[in-house]
């Protein structure tokens, strides 16, 4: 059994009491001093008039500076641990097993897009996901993402839970065929498994990194999934191919250019009366001036480069100009996360077969 | 306008480095608890024992209590600076008495 050296698992410990700290004592005393300096201040409506103003009034705030600079720090050094954990156990041996053939599917044709390879994704070198969640750092990363929460995750959250009440919100009591796009570590995709037991599982993602952690979580579960690379703007499958089309935690991945063309797609491919859910952090209308001074941080200092574009987006009109109806978005969470957006596709109802 | 989270960028840097520092000193802190608990069990103890040695729940406990309050201490130097309150004092002297009471089952 892989076993984290003492030095990393301190190290573990020590980032996730930062990160706790920073993400309560400093976290509260900042959101205080806000309140405290923005009594009477009008931000406005739009978007550069409420971002301007919220970061003239938290200026004179140390406590945010220090929750901010540690925020950044636990965000650099907790991956490179992880990472580094998992190659000295892959160095002292014994190998892990390589994935069984055909596990999942790799496209060699495929051209990654730009707005993937041209950019970093939360200050990880791609494919470092596989790491964050095996052993033998997989759990204490965890750990340290329960105590100190992460971006719209706030410390103490069940990951596992909001993914279930995701899960319940979803309206079908069955499914012939579901595909989760941008699967992951595959956590989702478990969760719709375990919903929905019965329904074929498809799942993309253009990382292999996390196309063989997907895979894995279905091997370890002994379930036969679908997996391969593709985007979620060129799916490659066929018309109505399913009646139900999720993603979790994808859409703010995407420029919103690309979001558009993803949630097209993903009308392409549902069937009449299928339904679609994705769950993804909560737009700037929706939260508050403090909020959005904290979420919009991340666009430049954790490496989330379209988030800002993604809280700036209606997903709901974008989804009914494209056609689907009953579009709701709605938050099962006190702070505004998780934040559904929940559709369906129209027409006259086919078996999908 | 600057340009670092705490200050300037130079700023940033020692501050980068004192939480460097903290870490390098919990790495310390911890590897003694390791030795105290092995100590404890009887166990004979070498490096490859301290290097394996994996946290029981309660241990896990006392581990939290410990790094955090380390933390809070360090951090209470820049943000609890001023003349002391007295019943806050008294509120966590208790606070810790009572952890550390329910933690190592005293």
């Amino acid at each position: 059994m892989a076993v984290i050296p003492q030095t990393y698992r301190a190290s573990f410990d020590f980032l996730a009491a930062l990160g706790a700290y920073a993400a309560g004592e400093l976290y509260a005393a900042a959101s205080a001093c806000y309140d405290a300096h923005a009594d009477g201040r009008d931000a406005g409506e739009d978007f550069e008039s409420r971002i301007r103003t919220a970061r003239q009034v938290i200026e004179p705030c140390a406590e945010y500076r220090y929750n901010r600079l540690i925020t950044r720090m636990t965000a650099e050094q907790a991956p490179s641990l992880a990472f580094m954990a998992a190659e000295r156990m892959r160095l002292e041996g014994p190998a892990e097993p390589e994935p069984e053939a055909g596990e999942y599917d790799l496209d060699a044709d495929l051209e990654l897009p730009g707005y993937f390879t041209g950019v970093t994704f939360h200050n990880q070198p791609k494919d470092m996901i596989y790491e964050l969640i095996r052993a033998p750092a997989g759990p204490h990363y965890g750990k340290l993402i329960e105590r100190a929460g992460c971006a719209a995750v706030r410390p103490r959250s069940d990951l596992l839970e909001h993914r279930r009440l995701t899960a319940a919100e979803i309206p079908g009591r069955s499914y012939v065929r579901i595909l989760d796009v941008g699967c992951g570590h595959g956590t989702w995709t478990a969760t719709l498994q375990r919903r929905f037991p019965d329904a074929e599982i498809h799942a993309i993602d253009l990382w292999p990194g996390a196309l063989r952690a997907t895979s894995a979580v279905a091997r370890v579960n002994g379930w036969r999934w679908h997996v391969k690379q593709a985007a979620g703007e060129a799916t490659g499958y066929p018309d109505g191919h399913f009646d139900l089309v999720t993603s979790y935690a994808l859409l703010h991945e995407l420029p919103a250019a690309t979001a558009e063309s993803a949630l097209s797609e993903m009308f392409r491919v549902l069937a009449p009366e299928g339904d679609l859910m994705c769950m993804d952090v909560p737009p700037y209308r929706e939260i508050t001036d403090f909020q959005l001074l904290l979420y919009d941080w991340e666009t430049e200092h954790r490496a989330e480069p379209y988030w800002r574009e993604e809280g700036l987006l209606d997903r709901g009109e974008l989804c009914r100009r494209i056609g689907f109806v009953d579009v709701s978005e709605y938050a099962i969470g006190e702070t505004g996360y998780p934040w559904l957006l929940r559709a369906r596709k129209d027409g006259e109802k086919r078996r999908v077969t | 306008m600057s340009d670092g989270y705490i200050g300037d960028a130079r700023i940033d840097e020692l501050a980068r480095i004192s939480i460097g520092l903290m870490k390098e000193i919990w790495l310390l802190r911890d590897r003694q608890m390791v030795l105290e608990r092995l100590l404890e069990r009887g166990r004979v103890v070498d490096r490859q024992s301290m290097e394996r040695d994996q946290p029981d729940a309660s241990a896990e406990a006392e581990i939290r209590l410990e790094v955090d309050r380390m933390i809070a201490r360090v951090f209470d130097g820049v943000f609890r600076a001023s003349t002391p309150n007295l019943d806050d004092l008294r509120r966590r002297a208790a606070d810790e008495l009572a952890l550390e009471t329910m933690i190592r089952g005293g």
